[in-house]
C-alpha cells in the first residue's frame, strides 16, 4: 500500500507541475499583456518599457516560469500586478475559504437530494414516482449551470423579489449573512450534481436488490424498510461515495461560473479575473491552488478505491 | 465615511451581471439601476410605485463608433470611408435598436458650441458629414476609388460585446456593410478578454484589423479632449491613427485661444475637417436610462449625467418620468 501511495504521490506532483507550465504558456500566447490592460492609454514607449521592467514582463518567458516556480518552492506566489502588490497568497486565502464552502454545501445537497430520489426511484421501479424520479435527474443533467443559475436569479427577482447579498461576509463573520449568501448558488450546483447521485444510486439499488443475500432477507420475512436499510444502502452506496470524488473534481470547476454569477469571492471569481486582467502571477497562483485541490482529490479517491477494492492496490504491486 | 442624512454607501461593483443587478434592485439591496434597453426601463419602472426614471443624453464620453485603419489601403482613401459612412443608415440603428432613444453620434462636446442638446442628422450631414444614408452614393464612390465590388478584400471589424445595445449597434453595421456588397469578417470580444482588446486598440498592434469598435471618447471637461487629444499626430490619446497635418494645426492653434468665440470657430473648423474626412465611421449615441427609488432623491442624478462636473449638465437632461409614460 505504501508503495502504491508513493506512486501515486509522485504522479500528482507531476500533473501539478505540467498544470503550471501548461497553463503559463497558453496566458502567455494570449494577445495582451497586465499592462494593457492597466494602462488603457497609450505612453511614451520609454515609459511603456521601463513599467514593462518594473513588472518583469520584458524578460524571457522562461526566465519569468523559473522565478515564479522558485518562489513558489519557497512558499512564496508572488505578488499581484494590481491591487497595489498584494501577495498573491493573501487574495487565495482569502477566497478558498469561499470555495471550499460553496463545494462543500454542493456536495451536501447533491446527496441529500440524490441519494433519497434514487431509492425511492429503485424501490418504485416503474411507477408513476420513478418516472418523476428519473425525469428530475434528466433535467439536472441536461440544464448547464449558467443557465440554471441565471433563471433563478431572475425569476427569484421576478415572483419572489428576491437576490442573494450582495456583499460577502464569512461564516464566521455573520453566519446569518453568509447562509444567505451561499445557498442559493449550493443548491443551483448541488442539483446539477444530485441528477448524477440520482442516477448512480437508482442503478446501485436495483443491481444489489437482484442479489442473493437480499433475495435472503426478504424470504426470512423481513419488513421492506429492514431489507432496505439493513441490506441494500450500505452496499448501493459504495459506487455513490466513489463518486462524490469525482464530483469535487467538477464542482470545483463550475464555481468559476457560479462564483461569477452570485457574486462570490471566491477562486474561481479570481481565477477569472485574474485571466481577464492578464494577473499572471494572480492566475497561476489560482490555477496552482485548484491543480493542487483537483489532484489532492484524485489522489484520495485512488486511495478510497485501493481500500475499498483490494485488487486495485494488489494490481499495482503485481504489474510494479 | 460619515456624511449628513445618509449613514454610509456601499457600492458592490457587478461586472456585467445584469440578472444579479435586476434581482438587486428588486430586492431593494441597490437602490438605482442603469438599464440599458427600453424594455428593461419599463420593467424596473413598475417594480416599485415610487421609483423615477431619468433618460438623458450622455455627453460625448461614452458613445459607439468605428475607428479605422488609416494608414494603409484602402482605408487610407477618403472615398472608401465616405462610402462605408453612407452605407450606414443610422436612423434605422436609432429606430430599430435603441428604440428612438438615442441621437446621431459624434464625439464633441456640443455643449462647447452653445448647444442644449447634441446635432441632428441633418445638423452634421450640413456639417459635412458623409452620415446620410445613400447606398448609391456609396457605390459611386467605391467606383471612383477602383473598386467594382465591395472594397476587394474581406474587411476585418472588431468590437466588444460588454455592452449588449452597443454590440448590436456593430452588428447591424457589419450588416449594413455586407448589404452594401463588403465582404465583412466579424470578431467579436467578449468583457473577459478586455485585454486583447486593450492590446490591439490602446497598443496599436492592429495586425490584419481594418476597423475596431470603440465606445470611450472621454470623459473630458473641455474640447480640447475631443479636439487634440483623438485627432492631432503627436497626441498620445490619438489611438485613431489621424494623421491630417490640417487638423494637426488646428487642434494645436485652438489650444492657444482665450477667447471662447474665436476658439469655439477654430474648434468648429475642426469638426468640420473630421466630418468630411469620415476619418471615424459615427453612429450613435444613446440615451442613458436610470432607475431610482424616490428615496435616494438627488444621490444619483449626477452620476447617471455622467459625473461631469460643470459639462453635460447644461442640456443632457432630457426626460423625467415619475410614473410609466
Amino acid at each position: 500500500m505504501a508503495r502504491y501511495i508513493m506512486r501515486r504521490g509522485i504522479a500528482s506532483i507531476l500533473v501539478i507541475f505540467l498544470v503550471s507550465i501548461f497553463t503559463f504558456l497558453l496566458i502567455h500566447l494570449q494577445t495582451g499583456d497586465a499592462l494593457t490592460v492597466k494602462l488603457r492609454q497609450r505612453l511614451p514607449e520609454e515609459q511603456v518599457q521601463a513599467l514593462r521592467a518594473q513588472l518583469g514582463l520584458d524578460r524571457p518567458l522562461w526566465e519569468q516560469y523559473w522565478d515564479w516556480l522558485s518562489g513558489v518552492l519557497r512558499g512564496d506566489l508572488g505578488r499581484s500586478f494590481f491591487r497595489e502588490q498584494e501577495p498573491v497568497w493573501t487574495r487565495i486565502k482569502a477566497a478558498l475559504p469561499v470555495t471550499m464552502e460553496l463545494v462543500g454545501i454542493a456536495l451536501v445537497v447533491s446527496v441529500a437530494i440524490g441519494v433519497p430520489v434514487g431509492v425511492v426511484s429503485a424501490v418504485r421501479r416503474n411507477s408513476f414516482l420513478d418516472q418523476m424520479g428519473r425525469l428530475f435527474a434528466v433535467i439536472g443533467l441536461a440544464v448547464p449551470v449558467f443557465w440554471l443559475g441565471t433563471v433563478v436569479l431572475t425569476y427569484g427577482g421576478i415572483w419572489f423579489q428576491y437576490s442573494p447579498p450582495l456583499t460577502f461576509s464569512y461564516f464566521w463573520d455573520d453566519p446569518l449573512s453568509n447562509l444567505e449568501a451561499m445557498w442559493l448558488p449550493g443548491l443551483v450546483l448541488g442539483y446539477n450534481l444530485s441528477a448524477i447521485n440520482m442516477r448512480i444510486t437508482r442503478s446501485s439499488v436495483l443491481e444489489v436488490m437482484r442479489q442473493d443475500y437480499v433475495r435472503t432477507a426478504w424470504a426470512k420475512g423481513l419488513r421492506e424498510r429492514a431489507v432496505l436499510v439493513r441490506h441494500v444502502l450500505g452496499n448501493s452506496l459504495i459506487p455513490v461515495v466513489t463518486i462524490l470524488g469525482n464530483q469535487f473534481v467538477y464542482v470545483v470547476g463550475a464555481t468559476v461560473i457560479v462564483e461569477f454569477l452570485f457574486h462570490l469571492p471566491g477562486i474561481g471569481f479570481v481565477a477569472l479575473e485574474s485571466i481577464s486582467t492578464r494577473d499572471y502571477n494572480l492566475m497561476q497562483g489560482t490555477v496552482l491552488v485548484i491543480g493542487v485541490m483537483v489532484v489532492l482529490a484524485n489522489f484520495l479517491i485512488d486511495l478510497l478505491y485501493a481500500r475499498l477494492d483490494p485488487r486495485i492496490r494488489l494490481g499495482a504491486v503485481a504489474s510494479s | 465615511m460619515k456624511v449628513p442624512y445618509i449613514d454610509g454607501f456601499e457600492a458592490p461593483i457587478l461586472n456585467v451581471n445584469v440578472p444579479l443587478e435586476e434581482a438587486a434592485f428588486r430586492d431593494g439591496r441597490i437602490h438605482t439601476i442603469w438599464t440599458h434597453t427600453k424594455k428593461a426601463f419599463d420593467t424596473m419602472m413598475r417594480v416599485f410605485p415610487d421609483n423615477v426614471g431619468q433618460v438623458t443624453a450622455p455627453p460625448p464620453g461614452y458613445q459607439p463608433y468605428i475607428t479605422l485603419k488609416l494608414d494603409k489601403p484602402p482605408l487610407n482613401d477618403q472615398r472608401v470611408r465616405a462610402a462605408l459612412q453612407h452605407l450606414i443608415d443610422i436612423n434605422a440603428i436609432i429606430e430599430g435598436i435603441a428604440e428612438g432613444l438615442a441621437d446621431p453620434g459624434l464625439a464633441h462636446d456640443y455643449s462647447f458650441y452653445g448647444r442644449e442638446f447634441p446635432w441632428t442628422l441633418q445638423e452634421l450631414i450640413q456639417l459635412g458629414a458623409n452620415m446620410e444614408y445613400n447606398p448609391q452614393k456609396a457605390r459611386q464612390l467605391l467606383s471612383a476609388a477602383g473598386f467594382d465590388r465591395g472594397i476587394g478584400r474581406p474587411l476585418k471589424f472588431m468590437y466588444g460585446t460588454g455592452d449588449p445595445l452597443i454590440a448590436e449597434v456593430y452588428r447591424a453595421v457589419a450588416n449594413f456593410w455586407r448589404q452594401g456588397g463588403i465582404e465583412v469578417v466579424t470578431d467579436e470580444v467578449a468583457i473577459t478578454d478586455i485585454a486583447r482588446f486593450n492590446a490591439v486598440f490602446f497598443g496599436k498592434q492592429w495586425g490584419e484589423i481594418d476597423a475596431v469598435g470603440f465606445a470611450f471618447a472621454g470623459p473630458g471637461t473641455d474640447e480640447d479632449q475631443y479636439c487634440y487629444g483623438p485627432l492631432n499626430s503627436r497626441s498620445l490619446r490619438n489611438f485613431f491613427w489621424v494623421n491630417d497635418p490640417r487638423l494637426d494645426d488646428l487642434t494645436e492653434r485652438q489650444r492657444r485661444i482665450f477667447n471662447i468665440e474665436e476658439r469655439r470657430q477654430v474648434a468648429m473648423e475642426i469638426v468640420k475637417r473630421e466630418l468630411s474626412q469620415s476619418y471615424r465611421i459615427w453612429l450613435i449615441t444613446p440615451y442613458k436610462m436610470a432607475v431610482r427609488r424616490g428615496v435616494v432623491f438627488n444621490v444619483v442624478d449626477t452620476i447617471h449625467a455622467w459625473h461631469n462636473i460643470g459639462w453635460g449638465s447644461r442640456g443632457n437632461q432630457y426626460v423625467w418620468f415619475s410614473s410609466i409614460p
